[in-house]
């Protein structure tokens, strides 16, 4: 038992340390970093890496073949990716961004 | 009354409303370079916009796009998916670009090389290469419209009168009034494109089958492997769509014109509200495959693919919207071509004539060298699309897989302090040489991947390499004539 929360403890304390280690990069990336760099893989992720899932053409979305449809819908999904990476700068720096 | 009696006034009208709007642009500004290239650095998030628009938009997109949906099917879905990963990537480099272009006053890529790395040669051979390939991007502009006009118009105007006419308003107008120009034509060009492409990508499906799902219902019927990749074609499967998506989302942002329009934000946050929304504008796309697909059902056996839809066309709406739909593909082909010339002007007078025959030349004389460069780029890109016999779509695929291999001089330029002239150059060469080699030999695609990433893989492997040894520089070290920037400037470092 007491060694079971030591243990759980010590994992805690090291996943810690992890984070602040500035050689390991993803770890250690600020969240606001890290969500930018996942907001903008999201649609290289989504229509380019994984085309083998969605190549196909059932089933029809609103008359479209399945694969133009999933591209379709992530020009909007990529345009939000965007947009948030863009308000995550916003509150970033926010001086810069009220300069147009 | 002839049809081409209905058509042609609309196609000769709607050109006439471009020119004028398009010299009417620079009306009483004064001229100089700064001007003439990169519109004093003022252009907010509307104009900003209507230029990338009207760059990605061109007649490869109207004949092209529905003419792959024709004959490979599957495999022209990466138009809809480079474009915007592209302007994920815009939303990174564009910003810091425009940024260093601000404080050291540039005006075109190749700037942007000698200001990084210092070296007159590099940049001119930069400059010289983009020149090279911007000339074939600039012939299929011009055998487009030609082809365009000539079918909307019945054929009452032949191809060499339409492109002759054409060119000589494109010179006009960018002799007048510069980027400007192609900013204002370009919000004639947008609303007619957007208005054409709605009314062929829901008419003609619409018309022949009652709606674009049953066209589709159709078209999985009689050809159920052609609407996913490799569709008709034997070899553009998966691995070559991944890597084609790469190159061209990639490659695309170093086409020398798209530092231009970069360079006339007002500030990188405009270039950032512009990535965010342009992968909107890829919404139309969809519509011009459409047509490409109905055309399969409706005019099948069609010998050259890229006629797809204007025949289609033809043969479905009344002599009054072929007029308009000419028009439109007119600007479509003009837009484009304008900032084409423009930057070819520039890279050639200001990149590569200045630093190696004429290094006392000021920059309003660099101007007039580039403005008569304007007219002789017409010329000889005319002459090409007139007399040459070359595969159009083989010299734009050559072009876009040359340019790609600007990205590692630019991006890594912009990330890594020890990237410098030398690595750049080699890696430039082994890369063009690369893509060269296997575009020429027809190995394209090869291994199942497309060459351009193929070659640009290369190309990063070997700046990279040669990099890790260099000492660190940056932008400030190669300032001999670094300009005071003016008061409220942003002077955030990248």
């Amino acid at each position: 038992m007491g060694c079971d929360q030591q243990r759980s403890l010590f994992v805690i304390a090291f996943a810690r340390k992890l984070a602040y280690r500035p050689s390991l990069p993803f770890i250690a990336m600020k969240p606001r970093k890290l969500l930018t760099l996942v907001l903008a893989s999201l649609p290289f992720l989504a229509i380019c890496l994984s085309v083998p899932l969605w190549d196909r053409v059932y089933p029809l979305v609103f008359g479209l073949p399945f694969n133009m449809f999933w591209l379709v819908l992530w020009m909007p999904l990529s345009s939000l990716c965007m947009w948030g990476v863009y308000r995550l700068r916003k509150t970033a720096a926010p001086d810069e961004v009220s300069e147009r | 009354m002839t049809p081409s009696f209905v058509a042609m006034p609309i196609i000769f009208g709607i050109v006439l409303i471009g020119a004028v709007t398009g010299i009417y642009a620079g009306f009483r500004r004064e001229m100089n370079l700064e001007q003439w290239t990169v519109a004093g650095r003022g252009f907010g998030l509307v104009f900003v916009w209507l230029l990338t628009a009207g760059e990605v938009y061109t007649t490869f997109s109207f004949l092209g796009a529905s003419g792959w949906a024709y004959s490979r099917g599957g495999p022209t879905l990466y138009i809809l998916a480079y474009q915007t990963l592209s302007y994920v990537v815009c939303f990174f480099v564009q910003p810091r670009v425009w940024e260093i272009a601000r404080k050291f006053r540039l005006h075109t890529q190749s700037d942007f090389f000698r200001q990084r790395y210092g070296s007159e040669r590099l940049a001119a051979l930069v400059a010289i290469v983009g020149v090279v390939f911007i000339v074939p991007y600039l012939q299929l502009q011009l055998t487009g419209l030609g082809i365009i006009v000539q079918v909307a118009s019945f054929d009452a105007i032949s191809r060499p009168v339409a492109i002759s006419i054409a060119f000589v308003i494109v010179a006009g107008f960018v002799l007048s009034s510069g980027i400007r120009a192609v900013a204002w034509v370009s919000v004639l060009k947008d609303l007619l494109m957007l208005l054409a492409a709605l009314a062929v990508g829901i008419g003609v499906p619409y018309h022949y089958f009652g709606g674009v799902g049953p066209m589709f219902h159709a078209l999985v019927q009689a050809k159920p492997a052609h609407l996913t990749m490799p569709g008709s074609t034997a070899n553009m499967g998966h691995s070559w769509y991944i890597s084609t998506v790469l190159l061209t989302g990639l490659g695309g942002l170093m086409w020398p014109h798209n530092f231009a329009s970069t360079f006339t934000a007002k500030s990188g946050n405009t270039l950032r509200r512009n990535a965010v929304i342009m992968p909107m504008y890829n919404l139309t796309l969809p519509l011009l495959f459409f047509v490409g697909f109905t055309a399969i059902l409706v005019s099948p056996g069609l010998k050259n693919a890229d006629m797809a839809l204007l025949f289609t066309v033809r043969k479905t709406f009344p002599p009054w919207v072929l007029g308009v739909i000419g028009g439109a593909g007119a600007l479509t082909a003009m837009v484009p071509a304008a900032i084409l010339l423009l930057t070819a002007g520039t890279l050639f007078a200001k990149n590569f004539v200045r630093p190696i025959l004429a290094p006392a030349m000021s920059d309003d004389s660099v101007a007039r060298l580039a403005k008569i460069m304007v007219v002789v780029i017409t010329g000889l890109a005319m002459y090409l699309a007139l007399f040459s016999t070359t595969s159009l779509v083989g010299l734009l695929l050559f072009a876009y897989v040359g340019v790609a291999q600007f990205f590692p001089g630019v991006v890594l330029g912009l990330y890594w302090q020890r990237v410098n002239a030398t690595s750049v150059l080699v890696g430039l060469i082994v890369g063009l040489t690369i893509s060269i080699g296997l575009v020429a030999t027809k190995r394209d695609p090869v291994w199942g991947l497309n060459a351009g990433f193929v070659a640009l893989c290369a190309n990063l492997a070997v700046t990279a390499a040669i990099s890790a040894f260099n000492r660190k520089t940056t932008f400030r070290d190669h300032s001999p004539g670094e300009v005071a920037v003016g008061a409220g400037a942003q002077t955030r470092s990248a």
